[in-house]
């Protein structure tokens, strides 16, 4: 199968850089994938082609970008069953591009950040492991899974319209560890989820849902999390 | 979040959750409300204004009436405020914006008060 693949460049150190799009010819085999057809155009088309890759098998999270209008991993979209003759390839949206497919990530790890997202306990640790039961990792077994590929983030309408807004990645990561029975970090967590570019302005409109390429529960979530705050709250 | 929006307010969970009490409680009484103006009947099947003021000379429905009114005022105005959070970025525009929905606040909040005593 011949696919046209419609890449969207940008270079900055081009004088009067603008983003356009360029196209691509690609000869697709039973089980390629979109980040395998990055390869072939990169290594023997035009080397100029710039993206972010690593693992090749969806663990990393680096190869997330726009496939076709919606959010996802290169490495893990297959070319043949999408049945299309043109795939469009674009940056994710709502995050600066440093070079065509390449966004600048630093916006989305300091709004992690915020959030504290490790354990916090300041309780003297036990003499072995701080134990859980199977139902009370149950609870947090789902956002552990989380690779951090932004495809939530920058799916969030919330997000396009305040790019202070945490965002449904770092929230839900804050639900991990609200839930995780061995935390005590509520308090100091609380500054970053309530407020005017935190918790409510996720008006759960399941984008997040949608995009995530390891079918979280994301929304779900953060109501979960909107309730423990009000209950402690009122 | 930056100081100037720590200024505005500081959180956003009054908010978020009032709304929905205040939903809630719309729900119930826009189906009362609707109910006693428009379908229920006492004077010999028929809604006259003497029905209307023998209602609204009771202090209870008085009472009700104006929580109804303002309760409907700080839902709209609530909601129309997170829109503008939302689609605004612009200080100057989101100012007028604001200042635009007090005015229409105080404006719903005086009429309705004042019709609703004084009809009575
Ligand atoms: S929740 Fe899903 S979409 Fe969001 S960063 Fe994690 S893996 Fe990616
Ligand atoms: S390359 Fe690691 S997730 Fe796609």
């Amino acid at each position: 199968m011949q696919v046209t693949f419609k890449i969207s460049r940008f270079d900055p150190q081009q004088e009067e850089a603008k983003q356009h799009y360029k196209s691509y010819t690609v000869q697709t085999s039973p089980g390629m994938t979109v980040l395998d057809a990055l390869n072939e155009i990169k290594w023997h088309q035009d080397g100029t082609l710039s993206y972010r890759k690593s693992c090749r098998s969806g663990i990393c999270g680096s190869c997330a970008m726009k496939i076709n209008g919606i959010n996802g991993l290169a490495c893990e979209t297959q070319i043949e069953p999408m049945k299309k003759k043109t795939i469009v390839l674009d940056p994710l949206p709502s995050f600066e591009v440093i070079k065509d497919l390449a966004v600048n990530m630093d916006p989305f790890f300091e709004h992690l950040a915020a959030v504290k997202p490790y354990l916090i306990n300041e309780e003297p640790p036990p003499d072995r492991e701080r134990l859980q039961s199977p139902e009370e990792f149950k609870r947090i077994s789902d956002p552990i899974a989380c690779i951090l590929c932004m495809s939530c983030t920058s799916s969030c309408p919330s997000f396009w319209t305040d790019p202070e807004y945490i965002g449904p990645a770092a929230l839900y990561k804050a639900y991990r560890y609200e839930f995780d029975t061995r935390d005590k970090g509520s308090e100091e967590r609380l500054e970053a989820l309530d407020n005017r570019h935190g918790l409510w302005r996720c008006h759960t409109i399941f984008n997040c849902m949608d995009a995530c390429p390891k079918n979280l529960k994301i929304t779900h979530g953060i109501s979960l999390l909107k309730r423990k705050v009000i209950a402690e709250k009122y | 979040m930056s100081d100037r929006d720590r200024g505005i307010r500081s959180g956003g969970a009054f908010s978020w959750f009032f709304q929905r009490i205040s939903g809630v409680f719309l729900l119930l009484a826009l189906l009362v409300h609707f109910w006693v103006l428009h379908f229920s009947a006492p004077d010999h099947g028929e809604i006259t204004f003497g029905s209307v003021m023998e209602r609204l000379n009771n202090p209870l429905w008085r009472a009700f009436d104006i929580l109804f009114v303002v309760t409907a005022v700080y839902h709209a105005m609530n909601g129309a405020l997170l829109i503008v959070q939302d689609y605004i970025r612009a200080t100057g525009l989101r100012m007028i914006v604001v200042a635009g929905l007090w005015i229409g606040a105080l404006y719903f909040l005086i009429v309705g008060s004042m019709t609703i005593l004084g009809l009575a």
